[in-house]
Order: structure tokens, then C-alpha cells, then sequence
């Protein structure tokens, strides 16, 4: 099973590569045009090109994701160390700071740990707080409020990635971390969102055997929480499958 | 402003190889293209260009030649001094990694990286910030990195 998702990994990886290749030509092309570099493009050709160029943009954040989906997905058995929680969430929090400045929306950052490692794929992490967090950026209107709290407990870590934005309906709580799944008033502020990039938190989670679930009130915000076990408990998990 | 350069790319999707020529023939660089490693190689060789845009993966099957390339051009002592602007598309898989010649020059030689998909306007700004430097940090790899 392993070795065949390795392999499914490995396909996905060389499609995705070889899409990739074909649309950054697309997009280099369109740029062009649109720079004038190629001569003069009359105001409704260049409206057209604009949306092509748009879309392409579109499908290369998708296959990204696809990617990043994929991997996780399929390689059950990431090289998990221990590592600091805390550096990891400090240097996506320093690299998304200018993102959440230009919306003019605090980003804060709260430590209750004790100083313990986390037994993790730093990337895997990289990766889900990344999409947690600039998710939680996007959805929230200029002067607001995003923050991440990161909790020691004693057989876990328990970490919230929180907002004052336009929160989730009820309904769509259940699907939240679908592939592909599109909450309504997500699609109000951004029509063209992957729809993976919580599904790529939920595997992200999973893979480390830990929990997440969301609480949120439209208008008034959303909290992303979840668990991560700490290392006793994770090898512990392991042994019992 | 750098003044007109010969530039060799060597990347094996023709149709990106061509507007990248056009993006900089535009600002009156002379630009020739090579497919694989090896033409580039005997491109190099025939005709020393002022840089070289290297891209990573070549074939179906998508093997980082590109690496294997610029090692071998830092090896030899009359093309070592060359620039390379490589092309990559790691961060389609590794959305956080990303290539630095400050960290990674220890095993990939070389000047710069752009990522795919390339904008024609840092593609420009990455050549010229080459051109300018004339000479690659990297022309003593592996021993020592030019200061």
C-alpha cells in the first residue's frame, strides 16, 4: 500500500510538473503582451488577455496545491523530529507579516508552551499554518484581527489560529476541509480559491495524529483549532495501530 | 543599465525559450537557445556568452539536469566564471523552500534562481543584476566562493 501511494505521489509530482511547465509558458506569453513589450494591444484585447492570464494564474495555484495535497497524502510516513513549535509558527508569522500588513490587520502571536519539542514534519507544519494563516488573512476586512495561540498541554500541543472575519456559516462548517469545497461567503471575497487548501490542513493534522475542528460566527470570526500529540504520545498512537 | 549581452538559454520547453528570447531581445541582448544540457554545453563552448539561464528539469520524465549542468560548468577553469540564472520549479511542490545561492551554493553552484511561472519583469531585473556582476560568485566552486 506504502509503496503504491508512493508511486501515485511520484505521478501526480511529474503531471503536475509537466502542467506547470506548459501554464508558466502560457503566463510568460500573456505577460508579455500585456507589458506592451510586443507592441500595442488594443484596451479590449488586453482585457481579454488579462483574464486568460488570470486563469492561468489560477490553475498554477491549483496544481500547487494538488501537490501539496498529494505528498502529504501519500507519503503516511513522513520524517517526522523533534522540533520547536514555536520557531516554526514565529517564521511563518514573520514571512505572512507584510501580507497581513498591506490589509492593514494585526498579527499577533500568543506562547503558552513550556518549552517542549514538537515531534513533527517541519514542512508538513510549514505548510498547514501557512494555509491556515493567510487563509484567515484573506477572509478578514482591513483592520482586523488574526492571531495564533499555541497551547502546552501534557500529552499535546493544542494550537489556534483565530480571526475577527466573516466567519463560517453552520452549514458549511461540516464541509469545511472537503476537497474542493468552497464555503458561499469565501467565494464573495475571493470567486476563484482552490478549495484545497483546507483539505490540505485536515491531511496535515491527520498525519500527525492530531484533531482539528473550527468554531465560528458569521461577521464575527472563525477559530481553526487543533491538536498536535506530543512524542510519547505519538509513538504510543503508532504502536496501537 | 547593462549593456547588450550574449545570452545562451538552455530549456527544453521551446515555446518559453522563445518569449524569454523576445522579453530580452527587447532590451537588445543577443540570445541563442539550446534544448538539453548537452547542446548548451556545446553552445558554451562554441561561443562563451555573458550569462546562461539554466532551467533544472529536462525530459518526459523530468530529471534535474540542470543541476548536474551547472556543477560541471563551475569544474571547468575557462567557463567557470560565467553567471547562471537558474530556472526552477521546485516551489510548485515545496510552496516554503526556496533556492538561495547564499545556502544552497554548496551543492548548486550558481548565481541566481527565478522561479517558474517567470514575469518577464523580474526575469529582466535578475539578468541585468547579473550582467552588472560580470563574473560568477561561484567561479572558484568548489573550493571558494568569490568574495
Amino acid at each position: 500500500m506504502k509503496e503504491g501511494s508512493s508511486q501515485q505521489s511520484q505521478y501526480v509530482a511529474l503531471v503536475s510538473h509537466h502542467l506547470q511547465d506548459s501554464l508558466s509558458a502560457i503566463q510568460f506569453c500573456l505577460q508579455l503582451v500585456l507589458s506592451g513589450s510586443v507592441g500595442q494591444v488594443p484596451e479590449k484585447v488586453k482585457e481579454m488577455i488579462s483574464r486568460a492570464e488570470s486563469q492561468t494564474r489560477h490553475l498554477l495555484h491549483f496544481i500547487r496545491d494538488l501537490l501539496s495535497l498529494s505528498r502529504i497524502q501519500a507519503v503516511r510516513e513522513l520524517e517526522m523530529k523533534n522540533l520547536s513549535l514555536l520557531k516554526i509558527v514565529e517564521n511563518v508569522i514573520r514571512e505572512l507579516r507584510p501580507r497581513a500588513s498591506e490589509k492593514t490587520i494585526s498579527l499577533e502571536l500568543k506562547d503558552s508552551t513550556r518549552g517542549s519539542p514538537a515531534y513533527a514534519n517541519r514542512e508538513t507544519l510549514e505548510q498547514l499554518f501557512i494555509n491556515l494563516i493567510v487563509n484567515a488573512i484573506k477572509y478578514t476586512n482591513p483592520h482586523g484581527k488574526v492571531g495564533v495561540e499555541v497551547i502546552e498541554e501534557d500529552e499535546c500541543f493544542r494550537i489556534i489560529v483565530w480571526d475577527t472575519g466573516i466567519g463560517i456559516s453552520q452549514s458549511d462548517i461540516e464541509h469545511i476541509f472537503d476537497d474542493f469545497y468552497r464555503a458561499k461567503n469565501a467565494k464573495q471575497i475571493e470567486e476563484k480559491g482552490t478549495g484545497l487548501g483546507l483539505s490540505i490542513v485536515k491531511q496535515a493534522v491527520d498525519v500527525h495524529q492530531g484533531e482539528i475542528w473550527v468554531e465560528s460566527e458569521l461577521n464575527k470570526g472563525s477559530r481553526f483549532i487543533f491538536t498536535l500529540p506530543k512524542r510519547k504520545t505519538a509513538v504510543a498512537l503508532d504502536k496501537e495501530r | 543599465m547593462a549593456k547588450e549581452a550574449r545570452i545562451i538559454i538552455i530549456e527544453d520547453n521551446t515555446d518559453l525559450a522563445e518569449a524569454m528570447r523576445v522579453c530580452l531581445e527587447s532590451r537588445n541582448h543577443q540570445v541563442r537557445i539550446a534544448t538539453t544540457p548537452e547542446d548548451g554545453l556545446k553552445g558554451i563552448k562554441e561561443e562563451t556568452p555573458d550569462l546562461i539561464i539554466l532551467d533544472v528539469m529536462f525530459g518526459p520524465d523530468k530529471r534535474t539536469e540542470g543541476f548536474n549542468l551547472a556543477q560541471q560548468l563551475k569544474l571547468d577553469p575557462g567557463l567557470s566564471s560565467i553567471p547562471i540564472l537558474m530556472v526552477t520549479a521546485v516551489n510548485a511542490e515545496y510552496p516554503n523552500f526556496k533556492f538561495s545561492p547564499e545556502t544552497d551554493g554548496e551543492f548548486l553552484p550558481v548565481d541566481d534562481f527565478v522561479n517558474k511561472p517567470i514575469e518577464p519583469v523580474e526575469l529582466l531585473q535578475k539578468v541585468e543584476k547579473l550582467l552588472e556582476a560580470k563574473i560568477s560568485k561561484w567561479a572558484k566552486w568548489p573550493h571558494k566562493r568569490d568574495q
